[in-house]
């Protein structure tokens, strides 16, 4: 083996020795004392190794020492390669990644078809020139000058290439058989799984802004300036603009506005006209149930054509609102809940300013939460409204819980009951309240409680029992409230009875 | 209640807590019942009896409400009986989802909500 070693640099230092031109196997024949026979075999062998690769000059074959790995392959034609090369030209060329192998001077020497169709074929380009379109000195951004400049035998970073793209590059330098280097790099782009990725994190970051937002607020209209903030706090559109359907007149109102002129006279007729276009692009995404983008370069010419009522009211109002503001972009999401459409988010840019798909796609991403927000919202402001009758209602009301203790009771029941707060009596047995019922001494007022379990309501009159220990009889209406899973609570209204010298005064 | 005969009602809810809660107090307020606990058993025991009554749960496992709602609708054996909606949902969307179209459907309750409530429904239901 040793010798056959010796022989194989014997043929290397012939052929370095005849420079740039290479040898053809006479010369190397005559040169190395061997036999034609003999040194094509030896030849192959190198060749098969890497060390060697040639060129067919007519029907000569010219050898040159590989000054690269893999050499022999790239530069072989099909019916040239062994099986195996035929076979690892193939992995390379097909591999999902990218396969760039570089020489010392950052000359490129082999792309495989993932970087082809990325690049185009840059093969014999300059790398920094063909990845990055700079020049050799800013280099050091893409790692593998740091290779070159001798600074690492290996890195494993990101890059941005050219065209914007995320690159993940892994290479590695390798010697050559001539005693230079190469670089070979495996390259994948990532842009999508980083686009992927950001948009994840903003997503959650929104959703996590609007739900503090919907804990914080206490009115519509504080939740709508609170997301539009916190909207623009992620993605940094111009103005926009949260526009509440009004179920009782049919009319959309714009509840929180941003980015607008500051002093605007909400009273002048032209300011007026402005909400009404909004009000049209905000219509359009509601009665469409999907969003509405208008880009004033290319739908300006769009409201003279043939389009149905919608389209034409929403072209023209999006035209007149981009006239107004010089805007470029339009966008409006409709705000819809299961079964219900609370409005639309409007997001304008201004001229020479635009939306990104992706930053339109996460306004629709969180618009499901931004509408649930305000619908639960609605409910809040709903249900305090209705409790302000509860509260004012002069007929004395309470709630208790299944063990029958007290969770609720209005100003009402306090007053008839003599109670200066409701810390005195929330928690207490209901049936503290009420004596035995007149006419039945038997029946006690906690039997009320089994009654309207068992029979889901109850109707009658008891006898009420004040703080300060007097009586006086109540017609009370009770009833079970059922929930989701089962029984939640008793709810129960009294309406005190007045004695004859009462109603006479 | 209405006087004279007994009638019936169909609990149809997957909840068994509130199927059965439900069925003890209409049967205490003198009421026949039928306990379905989803939609095919709704289907089934409509075979067997036919109710004055069905409650009906909006969100159950199986077949959804607009099924059960279209094969009652298409059983001439079962289209005088008046179906009451039970939800956990608001009504525009039980709107949306058509779920008021159908003509037997003459009450939604949602969730939730007192025993008077569902009772006066129950006999409105059959007094009309």
């Amino acid at each position: 083996m040793g010798s056959e070693e010796e022989t194989f640099d014997k043929i290397i230092n012939a052929i370095q020795n005849m420079g740039e031109t290479g040898a053809t196997i006479d010369e190397l024949s005559k040169t190395v004392r061997l036999e034609r026979h003999t040194l094509s075999k030896y030849l192959n062998h190198l060749r098969a190794d890497g060390r060697l690769s040639y060129k067919r000059i007519g029907r000569a074959k010219v050898w040159f020492v590989s000054r690269a790995p893999l050499q022999h392959i790239f530069r072989l034609s099909e019916e040239e390669k062994t099986y195996t090369e035929k076979i690892l030209s193939r992995i390379l060329s097909d591999m999902p990644e990218g396969v760039l192998v570089l020489d010392y001077d950052y000359n490129i020497l082999f792309m495989n078809r993932y970087l082809v169709a990325l690049y185009g074929d840059c093969v014999g380009q300059k790398y920094y020139l063909a990845f990055f379109d700079s020049p050799r000195e800013t280099l050091v951004q893409s790692k593998i000058g740091e290779i070159i400049e001798g600074w690492s035998e290996e890195v494993e970073s990101p890059v941005r290439d050219k065209e914007g793209r995320t690159l993940e590059i892994k290479a590695r330098k390798t010697e050559n058989p001539d005693g230079s280097f190469s670089i070979i790099a495996i390259i994948k782009d990532v842009s999508e799984r980083d686009r992927r990725e950001e948009r994840i994190e903003h997503l959650s970051e929104l959703h996590r802004l609007i739900g503090e937002s919907v804990n914080r607020s206490y009115t519509i209209d504080q939740l709508c300036s609170s997301i539009l903030e916190d909207l623009r706090e992620v993605i940094g559109y111009d103005m926009g603009d949260i526009l509440i359907n009004n179920p009782e007149n049919n009319t959309l109102s714009s509840l929180a506005q941003i980015g607008y002129r500051s002093g605007e006279d909400l009273r002048d007729n032209h300011h007026r006209e402005i909400e009404e276009w909004k009000e049209g692009v905000a219509t359009a995404a509601i009665l469409r149930k999907a969003p509405v983008f208008f880009e004033a370069e290319k739908n300006k010419n769009k409201k003279e054509k043939n389009m149905n009522a919608i389209e034409n009211e929403l072209y023209s109002c999006a035209y007149d609102l981009a006239e107004e503001y010089n805007l470029q972009e339009v966008y409006a999401v409709p705000l819809k809940t299961k079964g219900e459409l609370h409005g639309a988010l409007l997001t304008l840019m201004k001229s020479g300013r635009t939306l990104s798909e992706e930053d339109r796609s996460l306004i629709e991403g969180v618009s499901e939460g931004i509408a649930g927000g305000i619908a639960k919202i609605k409910l809040e402001e709903e249900l305090r409204l209705k409790a302000n009758a509860i509260e004012i209602s002069i007929n004395p009301v309470l709630m208790a819980d299944m063990g029958g203790k007290l969770t609720y009771v209005n100003p009402a029941f306090l007053n008839t009951w003599g109670y200066d707060s409701e810390k005195e009596v929330l928690g207490r047995p209901c049936t503290e309240f009420w004596k035995q019922r007149e006419g039945d001494e038997e029946e006690e007022a906690k039997d009320v409680l089994t009654v309207v379990q068992e029979k889901g309501n109850w109707e009658g009159e008891l006898i009420g029992g004040r703080k300060d220990g007097t009586e006086f009889k109540a017609r009370l209406s009770a009833s079970l409230i059922i929930g989701k899973k089962g029984p939640l609570q008793f709810v129960a209204v009294a309406e005190p009875l007045k004695r004859k010298g009462e109603m006479k005064q | 209640m209405t006087k004279g005969k007994t009638r019936t009602v169909m609990i149809v809810d997957d909840e068994p807590g509130v199927l059965n809660l439900i069925a003890r107090i209409l049967e205490a307020n003198n009421y026949r019942t039928i306990k379905a606990k989803d939609g095919q058993e709704c289907l089934e025991k409509l075979k067997e009896e036919v109710p004055d009554v069905i409650l009906l749960d909006i969100i159950m496992p199986g077949l959804t409400t607009k099924e059960i709602l279209s094969a009652i609708e298409k059983d001439s054996r079962v289209s005088e009986v008046k179906i009451i909606l039970l939800s956990a949902v608001h009504l525009p969307e039980a709107e949306e989802k058509g779920l008021l179209a159908s003509p037997q459907v003459v009450d939604f309750i949602e969730k939730s909500f007192t025993m008077r409530r569902l009772i006066d429904a129950v006999e409105k239901a059959i007094s009309k």
